[in-house]
């Protein structure tokens, strides 16, 4: 029970009247600056609002920096429900449903269960970080590459079974992404592949101009071209309707559940991150509905899970933080900086050399989502409104933000250019009917999934059997291959709302599998991806490799 | 009392907030097209250059710089850090190309910003090119092992590989950093030879080291530094002219007898240089500034907790360092892109 004395006592630090103001200020600074596409990714508005929280004490300024975290995620889905632009990759599922919602008037639910969900679990996050936190560390210690290689697989795999209607248009998206993400110097050999000798392109395409592009401007065009004078949102009246009912909660129980720990076991590996966190939650949640129909549709349970995830995550993520020093994503870089820059080493000593620091953040991490809740509830109808601003002033501020949002990412007037094209490239999938978020989503797998499974193969000499020796990587096959045949059987039980028959989309991928028989059928979306695209993808972010210290 | 020190918290973040609002602002102004005025007269609107992104390296480097330089009065004004990532340097160095004969931008590079420029044939810049005005600081490699590796040395590593060709792993990140050079290095010279794994993220490599996929990294001690004290991992050797202090058992790559050839014990250093053709008075007026701040204890403070050694050198001693090091690893990265 030491731990959970040391939580108390962590709270009982962070609860000073003076860290209360700033995590308040925080919450609102990180919404306020997250709102902005451009800036909106949590990891940016840290890095941005990094230099203000220094010259506070330690323990006050990380209890900023947790509410400017929690702030600019809740702007995240903010943005992807009210104007489908997902800013950061983790509520880029938020653009089925959540959106989805909000055409149909339920903008202001769908946001609060956002924020009640995420604060639900970042409740189970936190306390499963004070009690199990050493035992998801040497968990998390035992995940490399292999076992990477068969969670992308897995991820990958999720991204096919959600593709909607056409399961041929989500592959052809999805395709179009995982070649997109092979842009790029490559990790292995360093060479530079489709760069066509620019160094623009030498990092890779950035998420957010691709984002921007494929989301927001085409969003506007496609409404634009539509008839004039029409609403394209039924706004809400009245305060009752801005709220989630209590229908709506007993619904998403269990969404929240199963979002709350996939998202913290995602969280906790070294790399995993909420990306992948929420597409499984999205899809366990789907799959065990009762009302699988109405996911894509506007189901609120697509919005709970998700984000419930999202948000356990920030838990997860602060394990290998704290407990081996090495950051699980992005924002929790930031968050080792800010420390570094405080003189504090995070690493398997902070808890022991720096009790008064370690256990405040876990505290103030909690705080920064109680505060979100306390402020955004209310704050839903303000945000709401923004649904009524008219079109034609509405839609010029969007390609404003969005200009102004690719071009500061870099400060290159080259990724501007990028932007046009991927607009044009997003009203093309439009008027064709090609959903956009697998290809989003294979963007952001892709580069992991190559880099995994090429790490992977060096280390077994080439030889795939290292994906079924490996027990945690066969183990996470299996549940890929239980999640393939979940959704088969889903799919078939509600046959008449597939267009193209069952056997069809599955077919073509365990056909590819077999001359490269080291994987199960399972794996067959990886495998045909490295088939296709040799070599394949790096990842885009490559800060991290080049800073020497 | 404790009001007013209160009051004084939301000034400073007040203030804070304002620079940095500022700061966005004038970075995106003047990182267009239009070129500073070169001229006499002290250099103004200094913006410093880095190649990593917020957070990054650098980025932590140049900001600590200013942080200090502006606290003990070295500086009027905070200089905007400005990011320039693209290709890990080159995209630095471009921006600063194109800023010729200017006094106003100057850039904190690194070794591997040489490398950067030798292994992109067309690259739109080299170091070379830029003018450099100082270097200012060393970071030590060492290499690390799991605590429990049979090998308590570099040499009994280089030992083991051999008896074992092909099959002990190094992890690291790209193959054209340092790290996997220096490697390459030592097994031309002993006849041995391991596999390089690459991860891009600095985390990765010590869960590997941890659970046992690779057996040596090479890095900061800084990177290792909680591992070693946790029990985790060792040292089995250190780059340097001289034993850290922290570890007087852990024996020098020298002293183990093992043969770099060319290349300098130096492998990781950090400096500042400008466009090129910067006017000799600015380069001056940095050096002036950097004399001076090399002097602070708090740099020195904070150069320790990074693990780098303080080392200031210019002029020509600079240049011929700068063409040591190139000429060093020049036939490793071609060697590099022939058998890649």
């Amino acid at each position: 029970m030491t731990a959970l004395n040391h939580l108390i006592d962590g709270l009982g630090t962070a609860l000073t009247p003076q860290n209360l103001l700033w995590v308040l200020i925080g919450v609102v600074l990180g919404t306020a600056v997250g709102i902005l596409p451009g800036l909106g990714s949590p990891a940016a508005v840290l890095a941005v609002l990094l230099p203000l929280t220094l010259r506070l004490p330690p323990t006050t300024g990380l209890i900023m920096m947790a509410g400017l975290y929690h702030g600019a995620k809740f702007a995240g889905s903010t943005t992807a429900i009210l104007l489908n632009i997902p800013t950061e990759t983790s509520s880029i599922v938020l653009c089925y449903d959540g959106h989805e919602l909000a055409k149909q008037g339920r903008a202001g639910p769908a946001m609060g269960m956002s924020a009640i969900s995420g604060f639900i679990a970042s409740t189970v996050g936190v306390l499963a970080l004070t009690f199990l936190a050493p035992t998801v560390a040497d968990f998390a210690v035992k995940f490399g590459p292999p076992e990477f290689t068969s969670l992308m697989v897995f991820g990958l795999l999720l991204v096919i079974t959600m593709t909607g209607k056409s399961p041929v248009k989500g592959f052809i998206s999805m395709t179009v992404g995982l070649l997109l993400s092979t842009v790029g110097v490559d990790l292995f050999s360093g060479a530079p592949r489709y760069t066509f000798g620019s160094i623009n392109l030498f990092d890779g395409v950035q998420f957010l101009v691709l984002t921007l592009g494929l989301f927001a401007v085409a969003e506007v065009m496609i409404n634009v071209e539509q008839k004039r004078g029409k609403n394209l949102f039924t706004v809400p009246k009245g305060m009752r309707q801005l709220l989630p009912t209590r229908a709506d909660l007993r619904e998403c129980r269990g969404a929240i559940a199963q979002g709350s720990i996939v998202g913290f076991i995602m969280g906790a590996l070294p790399g995993g991150g909420s990306t992948i966190g929420s597409f499984v939650s999205y899809t366990l949640v789907k799959n065990t509905s009762r009302h699988p129909e109405k996911f894509g549709k506007g189901a609120m349970e697509g919005v709970a899970g998700p984000e419930a995830a999202n948000n356990s995550e920030a838990g997860g993520a602060m394990i290998p933080l704290l407990s081996l020093g090495i950051p699980g994503n992005a924002s929790t870089s930031v968050m080792l900086a800010a420390l570094v820059l405080y003189g504090v080493q995070p690493g398997p000593l902070l808890f022991t050399n720096h009790p008064e620091i370690g256990w405040p953040v876990i505290a103030s991490l909690y705080l920064g989502n109680f505060a979100l809740l306390v402020l955004n509830l209310p704050m839903i109808p303000l945000w709401v409104r923004i649904l009524k601003i008219p079109y034609w002033i509405l839609y010029p501020c969007i390609l404003v933000l969005a200009v102004v949002g690719a071009y500061s990412v870099r400060g290159s007037m080259f990724d501007v250019y990028l932007l046009v094209f991927f607009s044009i490239m997003g009203y093309a999938f439009r008027k064709l009917e090609i959903p956009a978020a697998p290809l989003l989503m294979a963007f952001v797998l892709g580069p992991q999934a190559e880099v995994a499974l090429r790490q992977s193969l060096i280390l077994s000499n080439n030889s795939p059997l290292i994906f079924l020796q490996r027990p945690i990587s066969a183990t996470v096959l299996v549940l890929a291959l239980g999640i393939v045949a979940l959704a088969i059987f889903t799919r078939r039980r509600r046959g008449s709302l597939t267009p193209a028959n069952p056997p069809a989309e599955t077919a073509p991928p365990s056909e590819e599998t077999a001359p490269l028989s080291d994987v199960p059928a399972a794996s067959a979306v990886a495998v045909a991806h490295s088939a296709r695209v040799d070599p394949p993808a790096h990842s885009p972010n490559s800060n991290e490799r080049s800073s020497t210290s | 009392m404790r009001s007013t020190s209160r009051g004084r918290y939301a000034v400073a973040a007040a203030a804070s907030a304002a620079l940095a609002l500022a700061a966005g602002c004038s970075s995106s102004h003047s990182s267009g097209s239009k070129p500073a005025a070169g001229g006499g007269s002290a250099p103004k609107n200094i913006q410093f250059i880095v190649d990593t992104g917020p957070g990054g390296g650098s980025d932590l480097f140049a900001r600590q710089l200013i942080k200090i330089s502006q606290a003990d009065k070295l500086i009027s004004s905070s200089w905007p850090v400005v990011s320039q990532p693209q290709g890990g340097g080159l995209g630095a160095m471009a921006f600063l190309k194109g800023k010729a004969g200017s006094q106003s931008y100057i850039s904190a590079f690194t070794s591997k910003w040489i490398i950067a420029g030798l292994n992109t044939p067309d690259a739109p810049a080299r170091l070379n090119d830029l003018t450099p005005i100082a270097e200012l600081a060393d970071e030590v490699q060492v290499i690390a092992a799991r605590a429990d590796a049979p090998y308590n040395t570099m040499s009994e590593f280089i030992d083991a590989a051999k008896a074992k060709p092909g099959a002990l792993v190094q992890t690291g990140g790209s193959p054209n950093s340092v790290d996997n050079l220096v490697a390459l290095q030592i097994e031309k010279k002993t006849g041995s030879s391991w596999k390089y794994l690459s991860f891009s993220d600095g985390g990765p490599r010590i869960t590997a080291l941890l659970r046992g996929d690779a057996q040596i990294d090479i890095g900061a001690e800084s990177d290792f530094h909680d591992q070693i004290v946790a029990g985790k991992l060792k040292l089995i050797g250190a780059f340097g002219d001289t034993r850290l202090p922290e570890y007087p058992n852990v024996p020098t790559i020298a002293e183990q007898k093992i043969d770099l050839g060319q290349l300098p014990d130096q492998l990781q250093f950090r400096g500042i240089a400008g466009p090129p053709n910067m006017p000799a008075s600015a380069v001056k007026y940095y050096q002036d500034i950097l004399a001076k701040l090399v002097q602070s204890p708090d740099w020195l403070a904070y150069l320790k907790s990074e693990g780098l050694s303080s080392r200031l050198v210019t002029g020509d001693q600079l240049t011929a360092l700068l063409g040591h090091f190139t000429d060093a690893v020049t036939p490793l990265v071609a060697n590099l892109s022939k058998s890649g």
